[in-house]
């Protein structure tokens, strides 16, 4: 085992550079072998090859041949070091000469004593005192610095003191650094805790994997779906991955800040406006409707900073899925200009819908109705997030097989139940303006129809909205997704009329559809002989009908009140009396008078005869207008009428 | 109609971290399960048109080469009751079938639980599925577990009694409670078995089972068929270190007639 290792318990030998050194060798060389002048090529060959052969033979082949050389090499070496000693005592002289001459100028032009300077100018050399004049060079005695130990000590000190002075002056700017690095650190991680404790999801970013990032997006909107792209065209995965998400960055001072990222252009806000004929009278005013909670934020902090990206993310997918549905709706004339969609609403008016930059929004002034078009602003909103939970609820369901086709990412239904709740409404008021102008005419002719109008009996308003059994969300929302539906009850003189509007998009209605029910108080009347129930699709043929049937029944209510009236015509509102002529042939004679209702009048037109000229009959007419016309009743005149022919 | 599986045994204490992290992948909260399973025999050898149906009639044409050698077998055939999706009203119905149990304890026992779902269970709450599930391929060709299958939902009569007219018997009858989620075209399930009239698991120690399932509509369909076993395989891989999915047991699995 110990043979295994090779390891050495010596010293390793340690070359000295010295002895490597070119003159050190040249010298060796000089030693071993004498001058160089000796040394040839031929011979050194002859002795390796000697060498080769072996040491001691070689060592006694060459005794003889050196013994030879000795003698001559001797001589010769002996020859040369005579040279070189006289060569060397000629340097020496040639030097002290030097430094004689040098002492000797200096003791002659400078010593005060005359012996001392006749003495030093014969001991210059000849050659220099012919050259230079006397008293050229000159020497002066001065004070050598004394290096004292306390000095040493001094100087010594001084170098630590100063080695120290900057190692705590490092030490300290890294204490310094490092304090302010934990400051900002302890600010940075204060204020995302402030983050998470508001709600926020608080993860590391996926491309950047040492980088905090919040999450802000919806967990169900198609901005931040990844895992659920069977719902999401490529395209849009790609471009919206990763909007739901923002870096949360740290500045020097440890302040936080959200990067969010390259593609971000400033947040946006949807805008709702109401125009006429071309001219905004109001827009949408969302920012006024903060809650307490929101307000309490302040302006420009991060989680203001957040919560204006969860909108901005907000309103720019609604904006898009607003876009997806307005493309179905164009036969409901929802037009998508430019970069905003437009509705109809009203006969005059438009509603717009775009996208603009926050800072945009309180550029214009109050109009006079915002609360509408604000009304609508939080619909779309209300609206957007139903669907989102819808979203929920369809991928929560047990998952259908696998197929060919995928599933397409279904167009949700924002803007339909909006245009359908404002179409109902105009629908309602002009239903309500045209029964309450009939009601108030009648009334004018004595004659009283009372109206009940319930405009909300499709809205499904849980009694509990904390109940655990029923989300009440979700039935509340049921309200505003299903298709409007209101009634109207009419009570006439014979019979009840309810109308009701349901306003649904789609087919087969496209619109509003008036269903109207008669029901007659008991079977004799006339109007039990009309068509219970009827379904119309334009509101002028609902006031030709509301009007047909009340021309039936005050043909009725004559004919049951005024005996000795017969209906001629029902549909037409034709009654006729008959009675014996005055003259004494016993004829008879009769009278004819005809009810027309309309809309804003009720007018009774009868022939008279005209009492100069005998037989001869003329047109008279009554007309009853809201709150104008013949203070008598329609009654009292159609009685008149038939008392007057019986006088005759 | 084919279906592609995993299965994974879970310790109980684990139960509730398993389904947070379930429900932190599937983005949803999970939804509580309760279904009543009863396993139906058939009587005899189907005799000409007039006997049992062929359960592989609803499965095609394709199920015939696929297993050449077991023509003619008969298989077991499940009648599953979803009996409500909340915990509270299941437990109130198993109570139900308890009580009728112990009423009718004289009764042969084939009686009894042919009563109980009639009295109780097919109440409007409850949807019945009838479900057919065939062995599963041979081991090799896939990573997953494959089996051709067909649910049947029945909409309207007593099926007990249609099963009968099938000459179908009934021989077990077990509850299944736990959680379902969703994860893309994936039907996740983490349910424990229970007898009719335990109170405690099947399994003396308590351990829940998870599987996941996918199905596929047209099992010839390769490329389906890859896509399926390729987002199962997805999941297994994100749940490594949770779970481990692997495939069942083929025998364990088997749902012939012996």
């Amino acid at each position: 085992m110990a043979d295994a290792i090779p390891l050495s318990l010596r010293a390793l030998s340690k070359v000295d550079p010295n002895k490597t050194s070119l003159p050190f060798l040249i010298s060796c060389i000089n030693n071993q072998r004498g001058s160089f002048r000796n040394i040839t090529e031929e011979s050194l060959e002859e002795e390796i090859r000697l060498e080769e052969n072996g040491q001691l033979k070689s060592l006694e082949e060459e005794s003889p041949a050196e013994d030879t050389q000795d003698v001559k090499s001797r001589q010769e070496e002996l020859t040369g070091a005579r040279q070189e000693m006289l060569t060397q005592i000629q340097q020496a002289y040639y030097e002290s000469t030097g430094a004689l001459s040098l002492i000797s100028i200096l003791l002659a032009g400078n010593s005060t004593q005359a012996g001392i300077s006749q003495q030093a100018l014969s001991t210059i050399d000849p050659y220099i005192k012919e050259t230079l004049p006397n008293g050229v060079l000159g020497v002066d005695k001065i004070q050598a610095p004394q290096k004292s130990e306390t000095e040493s000590q001094t100087v010594e000190l001084g170098w630590k003191t100063q080695s120290l002075k900057s190692a705590a002056d490092s030490l300290l700017n890294s204490a310094t650094r490092l304090e302010k690095e934990l400051e900002a650190e302890t600010r940075y991680w204060d204020q995302v805790l402030k983050i998470k404790e508001q709600g926020w999801s608080v993860t590391r970013l996926p491309r950047e994997k040492h980088t905090l990032g919040v999450r802000f997006g919806f967990a169900e909107g198609v901005y931040i779906n990844v895992s659920h792209s069977i719902y999401l065209p490529a395209l849009a995965h790609a471009d919206f991955r990763d909007r739901g998400m923002a870096a949360l960055r740290r500045d020097d001072d440890g302040n936080i800040s959200l990067d969010r990222g390259l593609k971000f252009a400033g947040d946006r806000k949807l805008r709702v406006r109401i125009l006429q004929h071309g001219t905004i009278i109001s827009c949408s005013r969302l920012s006024t409707l903060a809650t307490d909670a929101e307000e309490a934020i302040e302006d420009d902090s991060i989680e203001e900073q957040i919560l204006q990206a969860r909108n901005s993310l907000f309103d720019e997918e609604l904006y898009a899925e607003l876009h997806r549905e307005a493309r179905n709706l164009t036969n409901q004339g929802v037009n998508c200009i430019g970069d905003s969609i437009q509705l109809p609403y009203e006969s005059d008016k438009s509603i717009q819908i775009d996208l603009i930059d926050i800072d945009d929004i309180a550029s214009e002034g109050p109009g006079k109705e915002d609360w509408i078009p604000t009304g609508i602003d939080i619909a779309l909103h209300v609206l957007l997030s139903h669907a989102h939970r819808q979203n929920l609820r369809r991928r929560s369901a047990p998952p259908p097989p696998l197929n060919e086709g995928k599933r397409p990412r279904p167009i949700y239904q924002i803007l339909k139940p909006i245009i359908e709740h404002l179409r109902h409404r105009t629908n309602i008021q002009s239903c309500t303006n045209f029964l309450t102008d009939l009601t108030k005419t009648l009334a004018t002719a004595d004659l009283t129809l009372t109206l009940q109008q319930d405009t909300t009996s499709s809205w499904n308003i849980p009694a509990n909205l904390t109940s655990p059994q029923t989300n009440p969300t979700e039935t509340l929302l049921q309200s505003l997704t299903a298709p409007p539906q209101s009634t109207f009850t009419l009570s006439l003189p014979s019979s009840t009329l309810t109308l009701t509007l349901l306003t649904n998009l789609f087919p087969p209605s496209y619109g509003t559809t008036y269903h109207s029910t008669l029901s007659p108080s008991t079977p004799e009347t006339l109007t039990a002989k009309l068509p219970p129930t009827t379904s119309l699709t334009s509101a002028s043929d609902l006031e030709a009908h509301i009007i047909h049937i009340l021309t039936v029944d005050l043909v009725d209510h004559i004919r049951s009140s005024l005996p000795g009236w017969s209906v001629e015509d029902q549909h037409t509102g034709v009654l006729s009396r008959t009675f014996e002529n005055g003259s004494d042939e016993g004829g008879m004679e009769s009278v004819t008078v005809r009810v027309i209702v309309e809309a804003r009048r009720l007018v009774l037109e009868w022939m008279d005869h005209v009492e100069e000229e005998g037989k001869k009959r003329a047109k008279q007419r009554v007309v009853w207008e809201q709150g104008i016309g013949d203070p008598k009743g329609l009654l009292d005149i159609v009685g008149g009428i038939g008392a007057r022919g019986g006088e005759n | 109609m084919h279906e592609l599986l995993l299965h994974a045994v879970l310790p109980s204490h684990r139960h509730h971290q398993v389904l947070s992290v379930l429900a932190g992948i599937a983005a949803m909260q999970p939804i509580p399960i309760s279904e009543k399973n009863l396993v139906f025999k058939p009587q005899q050898q189907p005799a000409g048109p007039a006997g049992r149906p062929n359960p592989n009639q609803g499965v095609g044409a394709q199920m015939k080469p696929l297993q050449g050698q077991m023509h003619g077998d008969l298989f077991y055939l499940k009648l599953v009751g979803e009996t409500s999706e909340t915990g509270e009203k299941a437990g109130g119905t198993e109570v139900r079938v308890k009580e009728v149990d112990e009423k009718e304890e004289g009764k042969d026992r084939d009686v009894d639980m042919l009563d109980a779902p009639h009295g109780n269970d097919t109440s409007p709450t409850t949807d019945w599925t009838l479900q057919f599930r065939d062995l599963p391929d041979p081991p090799g060709r896939r990573p997953v577990t494959s089996r051709a299958m067909t649910d049947t939902p029945i909409t309207a009569g007593d099926p007990l009694k249609f099963m009968k007219a099938m000459e179908y018997t009934l021989t077990t009858t077990y509850h299944l409670h736990g959680h379902r989620l969703t994860h893309n075209a994936i039907d996740i399930r983490l349910y424990q078995l229970f007898l009719p009239d335990a109170q405690t698991p099947l399994d003396p120690s308590g351990s829940y089972v998870l599987q996941t399932a996918l199905r596929v509509a047209d099992g010839q369909n390769v490329e389906r068929m890859q896509e399926g076993v390729r987002q199962l395989t997805e999941l297994k891989e994100t749940l490594k270190g949770v779970v481990e999915l692997e495939m069942g047991d083929r025998l364990a699995l088997d749902t012939r007639v012996r």
